[in-house]
């Protein structure tokens, strides 16, 4: 796995009020990494650091091999970023933002990539258009364009889909898939909608106080938890005596049974719910990153 | 460096608040001349402070050269406001509304930001007063005609048609340091700020104030008056001495462009050290 970007431990006071503390992480080439931490744990401060946009007190942050430097600013012609909310010059179209930044970036013949970012983002039809008619997804949309536009390699999203309903969530989702996928670009994803992390990241770091909580492999770090289980049977008499023979502790609802147990245990009390002739109806897992992350920011 | 400026420039010239200052600039000569047009005799008076009782003014006193002139006097007050709606927002403005992130996000140094910011600022700048000076000179010259030049400082000086346009040009060079004094003034304190009324007020407020002290407290601050910066605000008006005191003019153009220099050098060790926080 070759390390795309490296933070060692980060450190960043305004005034008194300790921001980041020795935060280090690390994200790989062709991650989705997921940055979590509740309000002001210091994720909107890192991105900003490593944007070169907050001046770190103490750290080294490491990008394609090179250290970055507050006053030096050529690495960033390889990231693109939307930190925090999407903000454009609004008496201007969608279009003619895209291409001041087109020309910010050197893009030749910029128009075909605008076009094509516009595409991608659903935005096209609406490219000449000022963005101050823009809803907020839209503007959210536009703002991942931008990032994405003159292809860099790393692209940071500060919570893209702040703000967003069920159906603007997903379209960010599945944008952020394509290009990671399609374009090959590592992403940097901070969100406090965990579920979404959770669905679209490999990887993830969460902090808390500007420390570093924990850090790895989403899927690992879920499999260490234990999780809440819903059981719904056709004989449930056979699935209490069952669970109880197994030492589960368990309660029971109407018509189903809740346990809580560890993802990779799941499979196991599947097939001896099965081997003792009991029919499954549905078996769903309840526990969410949301849980997990609760549990330890709150340690 | 001049991707910069082209685009700073696109943004300055696609906002309407750019216009007004065009605008103001235009309606202000307009109705200054209209009002000239009809009530000559009675502003040639005040001008000339009644002289006209003692002497016999022949001729066409009233032409495009005595517009100008007392056009140039609004370079005290009302064209620095026209300057900072622009210039004063240049950078704060672009903080508060969270745009400042879009550009040093990219590779380009903030001292490059900052100086494409600046000279953008100037061209604006240049722009208004060349829109002042020239409308001034080729509406009043369609308005009244060319003519001798009558002015009265401590004495009378009539200059003849031929001896004004070099002069003019040079009392507009002189006057555009003045302005260029509060487009730095206004970029510093814009640097600063993170919203737009603050450079705006900010600048208008500090000239005021200078201004009313040079006035009102004369005695006790004069010998600092002439390292004040807005104690130059009017002295493009050596360029109607008879006799040029040169030593006074490039003592005004020294102390001006040092406020230049050092009000912009305060501007940019800000901005490329502040944490961009919006």
């Amino acid at each position: 796995m070759t390390t795309i970007l490296k933070v060692e431990n980060l450190q960043k006071s305004f005034g008194n009020f300790q921001v980041l503390n020795q935060l280090s992480f690390e994200v790989y080439k062709g991650d989705i990494y997921g940055f979590l931490g509740p309000n002001g744990a210091g994720k909107s401060t890192t991105l900003r650091i490593i944007l070169g946009l907050v001046k770190s007190d103490n750290g080294k942050i490491t990008f394609l091999g090179n250290t970055i430097s507050f006053y030096d600013k050529y690495y960033l012609k390889d990231i693109g970023a939307l930190i925090e909310r999407p903000d454009f010059y609004g008496n201007l179209s969608a279009y003619d933002n895209l291409w001041m930044i087109a020309e910010l970036s050197n893009l030749i013949n910029p128009s075909n990539r605008i076009n094509e970012v516009l595409d991608l983002v659903n935005l096209l039809p609406r490219k000449k258009s000022k963005v101050k008619t823009f809803s907020q997804g839209m503007k959210q949309r536009l703002g991942i364009a931008q990032a994405i536009l003159h292809k860099p390699k790393f692209v940071i999203l500060d919570e893209p889909s702040n703000g967003l309903d069920p159906q603007g969530q997903a379209d960010i989702r599945n944008i952020i898939r394509t290009i990671n996928q399609h374009d090959n670009i590592t992403i940097l994803f901070s969100s406090h909608i965990l579920s979404e992390v959770e669905e679209i990241c490999n990887r993830m770091l969460i902090i808390n106080n500007g420390r570093k909580i924990k850090e790895g492999k989403v899927d690992e770090l879920m499999s260490e938890d234990r999780m809440q289980v819903s059981i719904r049977v056709d004989n449930m008499q056979k699935l209490i005596d069952l669970l109880s023979s197994l030492g589960y502790i368990f309660f029971v609802d109407t018509n189903q049974i809740f346990t809580e147990i560890k993802e990779n245990e799941i499979p196991q009390l599947v097939q001896n719910i099965v081997a003792n002739n009991i029919n499954i109806f549905e078996v769903n897992q309840n526990r969410s990153l949301e849980n997990y992350f609760l549990k330890l920011t709150k340690n | 460096m001049l991707k910069l400026i082209k685009l700073e420039l696109f943004k300055i010239f696609t906002r309407p608040r750019t216009y007004i200052g065009f605008g103001a600039v235009v309606f202000i000569v307009i109705a200054f001349q209209i009002s000239m047009y009809f009530q000559g005799k009675a502003i040639v008076s005040f001008i000339l402070d009644n002289l006209e009782t003692t002497f016999q003014m022949s001729g066409n006193i009233i032409n495009a050269n005595l517009a100008t002139y007392i056009l140039l006097n609004g370079l005290l007050i009302h064209i620095p406001i026209l300057i900072c709606l622009v210039t004063g927002d240049i950078i704060s403005g672009e903080s508060s509304s969270g745009t400042i992130r879009l550009w040093l996000q990219k590779p380009f140094s903030r001292s490059k930001v900052y100086f494409s910011k600046v000279i953008s600022g100037i061209i604006y700048t240049l722009l208004l007063l060349m829109i002042l000076g020239l409308f001034s000179y080729v509406l009043g010259y369609f308005l009244f005609g060319f003519g001798d030049l009558v002015v009265v400082k401590q004495g009378i000086t009539i200059f003849d048609q031929d001896d004004l346009l070099w002069r003019f040009f040079y009392a507009f060079l002189v006057g555009t340091i003045s302005m260029l004094v509060v487009t730095s003034l206004s970029i510093m304190i814009s640097a600063f700020a993170t919203n737009s009324i603050v450079p705006i007020v900010g600048t208008i407020a500090i000239i005021i104030v200078l201004n009313v002290l040079t006035v009102l407290g004369y005695n006790v601050f004069e010998p600092i008056l002439p390292y004040v910066f807005t104690t130059h605000f009017n002295r493009w008006q050596l360029l109607f001495d008879y006799n040029l005191d040169y030593h006074e003019i490039a003592t005004t153009i020294v102390v001006q462009s040092f406020y230049i220099i050092l009000f912009l050098t305060i501007g940019l060790i800000h901005f490329k050290n502040k944490d961009i926080l919006s």
